[in-house]
């Protein structure tokens, strides 16, 4: 039988039942609402885990290791459990026991390799000058988060909308370490703690006066680091008046937003305040970042299904723009569509590269 | 492990509908096990059919293999409404989820069972559904009006019966029926012996409803009750002057269980209607309170709308000590509420567990709401000895179990309702000669 922490155990059995996690859930609106795959079904089977009612097998091990990692459950818990971390601590008393996922035993081996879990996947600083190093003391630190080395233009037009906004921007470089934000919500607890000890040396060691997170995961997840992510920062700095939107031209102006799923609103509330730009309203489920990178990797065909209803939601609302917060999220559609960025009409295009033709 | 007929329906219901549609693997049936009841029964199978002719082909087939048969929605039931607890084959409602027609003007919509509250409240934005049982909206039509579920605005608006006009219902048979009238129900029909049958009789497969205007003005009130027999009073002067209430609900034990002490009530009570109107009864109500010495002040109205329709204050109580929460529902005379409130207290006392009392007087709608430890053994098996000893104590009271919330597991027995368990049976003979729809809810066999 499988002894989770009592805290964990109490912790799921407070859980009431109502479903209400179910309703920001991008797995149960994707797989036409089967319970099984939303976060109520894997809250009330790791409590009937625990107490013994089913067993642990291969297929439920893989199971709850999992989901989009989105976090969204949480918000929307009516008795105050904290769905995602209860989620994520049953991960790691899993691993604890020694009951690992291959999934996650691989990320964990490439992260040891190569510093990222998704290093085998990614060349970083392809988008530097080859022997680029970064200065001390800059204004204002580019962290640009793992999956952004895959796409390149989007580093580029991260670090150049950086640019109107700060004279000195320095990109942490090729051997910017990951923040270990997608090696925890998989439960590697040890694992994230290692990858956040690296990053705070690295981060003391250039000793910025701010920085800036491409990853939102790693920005908002992880506020001891003291970053903070691009939509937050740019909004902050149209707040005080030293940059500005410019209108959104022609009668294509409808914009789906596809935010992060770590986001305070503000990548909303900047593509609202641009003139002529008709930001449609999203389902409550539609989110994504970098946490989402376990389901592409371990299930991708279930990604693709999340990504074809998202695609079919947005045409069916004549959206113009797909725009996309999160790089890591940006990438993996990238890669999902084989570099397409245009689908049904609509152009597919990351927050950085919008807000680059339309910020001054 | 699944039962050979159960497996066999569920074999030719996949030829039918499709293999995808129809679950049979452990990890599925599990997640079909629960609700907000607490209990847990594993289905055979689980199906998930796309419309009516699913339904019918399911129900028929389950039928001839002598097979039960489970309609669920969204599963938020608190009396295992939809689990399988003398086996059988869930049907999940949740994909038949569409809008069938809307009328703007008049507020008449016809819906799939499946749609949710929370989708049927984006249809209409001056109308709205004032029955959110789970607070977040994620309730199904088709479940509300099985159990007949009811809201703190109930008081104004009736329980979900009050706001249907028709049903589609797949009968025991596999037939399906329309139980509807071309105009508002103006004489005796069919619809009140299928509405709040809690799935006994048949699977609701669409309904016709009407959904009510928002009132124009509305004004709330937060009052301390230090008496909970004050509120009996409160309501009976309401009810003489003919005052516009909306909702009326008392939180017994809140401060105490919830702040750690305090007054012996709480409650939240809302006017609404034309401005004038409200002004003047609010003007009323507030003379009312002075006189009797009962502490109120003007309550924001988004807090009200919080109590009526996310049920905060009920959350707010499983909330404030990270406790597992049980919930029994019962309705009495509104005269003995005083009375059912001080049975619900000396169970609490008895079996060691905190306890807060909601109750809506103009209803005289009861719920005890225990709260428990789910990780102590003892305690568990305490609340739910609390829960039987509070339903047994509620009959004795002359009171009734399962309002707003349907009876479920908790059954109505002879001994309770004499006439209706006889005349129900025979009726359920009738239509379901084997009993595969759902059984073990509502009457015993």
């Amino acid at each position: 039988m499988v002894e989770f922490p009592e805290q964990l155990v109490k912790e799921l059995g407070r859980c009431i039942g109502c479903g209400a996690c179910n309703i920001p859930c991008p797995m149960f609106h994707v797989e036409d609402l089967r319970e099984t795959e939303g976060a109520r079904a894997r809250i009330k089977l790791l409590s009937m885990l625990s107490y013994g009612k089913i067993e642990l097998t291969e297929e439920f091990l893989s199971y709850t290791f999992t989901c989009m990692n989105c976090g969204l459950c949480s918000n929307f818990c009516p008795v105050g459990i904290d769905v995602f971390r209860a989620i994520v601590g049953s991960r790691s008393a899993l691993i604890d026991m020694g009951y690992v996922p291959l999934v996650t035993v691989g990320m964990r081996d490439v992260r040891r390799k190569t510093g990222s879990p998704i290093g085998d996947r990614i060349t970083k600083g392809v988008w530097l000058p080859p022997d680029f190093q970064p200065e001390k003391g800059a204004d204002l630190l580019f962290f640009a988060g793992c999956w952004v080395h895959t796409v390149p233009e989007v580093a580029l037009a991260a670090n150049k909308l950086l640019q109107k906004i700060s004279e000195r921007v320095v990109p942490a470089g090729t051997n910017e370490p990951c923040c270990g934000g997608l090696v925890y919500v998989i439960g590697e607890k040890d694992s994230s703690e290692e990858s956040r000890d690296e990053l705070r040396r690295f981060l003391a060691d250039l000793s910025p006066q701010r920085v800036v997170s491409g990853c939102s995961l790693c920005a908002n997840m992880f506020t001891d680091l003291g970053m903070k992510d691009l939509a937050s920062t740019i909004e902050e700095v149209l707040e005080e008046g030293k940059i500005r939107t410019k209108s959104l031209k022609g009668k294509k102006n409808k914009v789906f937003l596809v935010p992060s799923c770590r986001s305070n609103g503000a990548s909303e509330r900047i593509l609202r305040s641009i003139k002529n730009a008709n930001v449609l309203e999203i389902p409550e489920w539609v989110c994504c970042d970098c946490g989402a990178t376990l389901i592409y990797q371990a299930e991708p065909e279930k990604f693709d299904r999340w990504l074809g209803n998202l695609l079919d939601i947005a045409s069916n609302m004549d959206a113009d723009y797909v725009i996309i917060e999160e790089v890591a999220c940006y990438s993996m559609i990238y890669e999902a569509l084989e570099g397409r960025n245009k689908v049904r009409g609509m152009k597919i295009i990351s927050l950085p590269s919008f807000l680059l033709d339309h910020i001054s | 492990m699944a039962e050979e007929p159960a497996v066999k329906a569920a074999e030719e219901i996949a030829s039918q509908l499709g293999e995808d549609r129809v679950l049979l693997e452990d990890l599925d049936r599990s997640a079909y096990s629960y609700d907000a009841s607490g209990i847990h029964a594993i289905p055979s199978a689980v199906v998930r059919p796309s419309d009516v002719e699913d339904v019918s082909f399911i129900v028929e087939a389950a039928n001839r293999y002598g097979v039960p048969v489970i309609p669920r929605g969204s599963g938020t039931s608190l009396v295992a409404g939809p689990l399988p607890i003398e086996g059988g084959i869930v049907v999940d409602m949740q994909m038949m989820n569409g809008i069938l027609d809307r009328d703007d003007y008049s507020g008449l919509i016809r819906v799939e069972a499946g749609v949710k509250v929370l989708e049927l409240n984006k249809v209409f934005p001056d109308r709205f559904m004032p029955i959110n049982p789970d607070g977040a909206g994620f309730s199904t039509i088709g479940g509300l009006i099985a159990e007949d579920a009811a809201s703190p605005l109930s008081a104004k608006y009736g329980t979900m019966k009050d706001l249907v006009i028709g049903v589609e219902v797949v009968l025991p048979s596999g037939e399906v029926v329309l139980v509807e009238q071309p105009g508002p129900p103006s004489k005796w029909n069919a619809l009140g012996l299928m509405l709040g049958s809690e799935g006994t009789l048949g699977i609701f497969t669409s309904a016709y409803l009407r959904l009510p205007l928002k009132p124009e003005s509305r004004r709330a009130f937060m009052i301390e009750f230090s008496d909970v027999s004050d509120s009996i009073t409160v309501q009976n002067t309401i009810e003489k002057e003919g005052m516009g209430v909306t909702g009326f609900e008392v939180y017994h034990n809140y401060r105490e269980v919830v702040e750690g002490g305090g007054t012996e009530a709480i409650a939240y009570l809302e006017l609404a209607g034309k401005e004038e109107c409200v002004d003047l009864w609010s003007s009323r109500l507030s003379g009312v309170l002075d006189s009797m010495e009962i502490q109120h002040e003007e309550a924001d109205l988004e807090d009200a709308s919080d109590i009526w329709i996310k049920r905060k204050g009920i959350y707010e109580i499983a909330r404030s000590r990270e406790s597992a929460i049980k919930v029994v529902s019962m309705r009495v005379h509104p005269h003995l509420v005083r009375d059912a409130v001080q049975e619900i207290d000396r169970t609490g006392s008895r079996m060691k567990l905190p306890v807060v009392t909601v109750f809506d007087p103009p209803l005289g709608w009861v719920m005890a709401i225990f709260l428990y430890d789910p990780i102590n053994e003892k305690e568990v098996e305490r609340t739910e000895k609390a829960a039987q000893n509070v339903i047994s104590r509620t009959v004795s009271l002359g009171g009734s179990v399962g309002f707003g919330t349907g009876v479920g597991v908790n059954r109505i027995t002879s001994d309770m309702d004499e006439g209706f368990v006889n005349i129900f049976s025979k009726v359920k003979e009738a239509l379901d000669p084997n009993w595969i729809m759902n059984p073990g809810k509502l009457i015993e066999r």
